[in-house]
């Protein structure tokens, strides 16, 4: 397996998985587009990322399916759920799944950018544990003005 | 209930000019007691904790119920019995007692103590049986007939919630769904716009104007952002997850969610920890949606008052504004869902404050609407004082 300084971004939108690798681009790395989770699974097989930035809802496997297949697998990679969908059932099942936060839609960039920041500058010393984020992960983007 | 059918029960309870004559003079006995027979009504029911709770604006509350009271049973007794101004006048009551969730037997209690208290009074007064009888039986007649055309439009109001309630949850599952559906082109179109910006910014643009309309972009995102999460709140009709709340805070934090200076509010939480069980988020979300409001309506100049203490069985908090208040023409639809006044407003803001404080046991009201609005919300306290405050989470 290749040892990557890669985000993975996991969206079947197209347009918005794009956007994200070129925000990471700005910050120096890049992004590898999965369009579900299969897809997802077939790249980290190949390549050992940085962290995943997953949409919830996918064809097929949902996001968090793809975060505890990769946990039945072994293979321990710093994720982040996003979703349109936010709710306190939704938190607590990417949570469990050890994910490290959980992202309403539309995003709040500059926290996004925050996270993507916090991989890359601890992907040396290891990944984060789940829940040690730099937000509280019970806390879901959802309220702006 | 429509005049003829008015005429109809009038007929089956007897009810004719001679009730109507019977009645006024049985009114000269008795006017100058009524505010008594009131205010021992009143003392009866007010015991009741559902009742209690749609009294808990204290004195002035109390004072406009038994004016409303003293209002309708003079009314009972001078008559006319008839015509529609009669009939609207008594489906307004029915209205009021389905929008306070009266319990319909509260009627039955209700009606049966003032019957009671004018019996005893006729009783009293009247030594000649045959007068005494006939007035009785007027009594008795138009209690009747009050209680008839309370209970029937008590009915039929419920009947037209009904079907208000089953249309906006139709509606509030389909907005549901298509506000999930609108989040993710709003999450493309956010993530764009910044990215225009940082590009820009890397090509070495300067210029106000592109930063001007990608702030507005931006500003527009989150507005949408809003709007769509106000109606999933309100679709969604989350239970209250309670806990003790310390109220300061919601307000800090809904004051910083706005970006309003300290400035422009004045406060005055008497109690000195106000405390209250509510669901933090849900709570705070009232207090933005509130606060919002009396900031649109004082523009640039103006000042907020969030004033709020301990009464009775629960917390009130009133919140004032010094801006040009309300429409008389639009004061009983302003908390609808989607009604709205504002050019830029979506009509969900006070009808969401309405459910999270319905579901949490309490009221909300305006209680004043000229010359600058004051909004009133009332929470009932099931725990202990404000010093024995444990799990006190900010929102």
């Amino acid at each position: 397996m290749v040892q990557s300084n890669r985000f993975l971004v996991v969206d079947d939108n197209r347009e918005f998985a794009q956007d994200l690798c070129e925000l990471l681009e700005l910050e120096g790395t890049h992004g590898v587009i999965a369009l579900d989770a299969e897809e997802a699974l077939e790249q980290l097989e190949r390549e050992s990322f940085q962290g995943i930035f997953t949409d919830l809802r996918l064809p097929g496997q949902s996001g968090v399916d793809l975060i505890e297949e990769l946990n039945r697998r072994g293979l321990s990679v710093p994720s982040v759920v996003m979703t349109a969908y936010a709710d306190e059932q939704v938190v607590e099942r990417a949570q469990s799944a050890g994910a490290i936060d959980v992202l309403s839609k539309p995003l709040d960039i500059e926290r996004w950018l925050a996270l993507a920041r916090r991989l890359m500058s601890t992907s040396n010393s290891g990944p984060p544990n789940a829940g040690d984020s730099a937000t509280p992960p019970s806390s879901v983007s959802r309220e702006r003005l | 209930m429509n005049p003829q059918r008015l005429d109809e029960v009038r007929n089956c309870l007897g009810i004719d000019e001679t009730t109507t004559e019977i009645l006024r003079s049985f009114f000269d006995v008795v006017k100058d007691g009524i505010p008594g027979i009131i205010d021992e009504f009143c003392d009866c029911i007010i015991r009741d904790p559902l009742i209690l709770r749609r009294t808990n604006g204290g004195e002035l509350h109390l004072h406009c119920l038994k004016q409303s009271l003293i209002g309708w049973l003079n009314s009972a007794l001078l008559g006319p019995h008839v015509g529609r101004p009669y009939l609207e006048s008594r489906q307004r009551i029915g209205k009021v007692h389905v929008q306070i969730e009266l319990p319909q037997e509260m009627m039955f209690t209700a009606m049966n103590c003032i019957r009671s208290r004018l019996l005893v009074i006729v009783l009293q007064t009247f030594n000649d049986a045959k007068q005494r009888n006939a007035t009785i039986l007027a009594v008795n007649q138009i209690l009747d007939l009050e209680l008839t055309l309370m209970l029937e439009s008590y009915r039929d109001q419920q009947q037209e919630q009904l079907k208000t309630n089953e249309r906006l949850a139709t509606i509030g599952q389909l907005a549901a769904s298509i506000g999930h559906e609108l989040r993710n082109p709003l999450g493309t179109i956010e993530t764009s716009v910044y990215l225009v910006a940082q590009r820009l910014e890397k090509l070495g643009v300067q210029d106000e104007g592109v930063q001007r309309h990608v702030d507005k972009a931006r500003r527009q995102v989150q507005l949408c952002s809003k709007i769509i999460n106000d109606l999933l709140e309100l679709a969604r009709s989350r239970p209250p997850q309670l806990q003790i709340v310390d109220v300061e805070r919601v307000v800090d934090e809904a004051l910083e969610a706005l970006g309003l200076p300290e400035t422009v509010i004045k406060r005055k939480l008497l109690a000195p920890k106000l405390t209250v069980m509510a669901d933090p988020e849900q709570l705070r979300s009232v207090f933005v949606n509130l606060l919002e409001n009396a900031r649109d309506a004082i523009g640039s100049s103006g000042t907020l008052e969030v004033e709020g203490f301990t009464v009775k069985d629960g917390t009130a908090i009133w919140i004032r504004d010094s801006g040009p208040g309300i429409a008389p023409s639009d004061q009983s639809r302003i908390f609808e869902p989607l009604f709205t006044t504002k050019a830029n407003g979506n009509g969900l803001g006070l009808a969401l404050c309405q459910r999270i404080v319905k579901a949490h046991g309490g009221t909300i009201e305006l209680e004043r609407a000229g010359t600058g609005a004051c909004f009133r919300f009332w929470l009932p306290q099931a725990l202990a004082k404000d010093s024995e405050m444990t799990n006190v989470q900010s929102a």
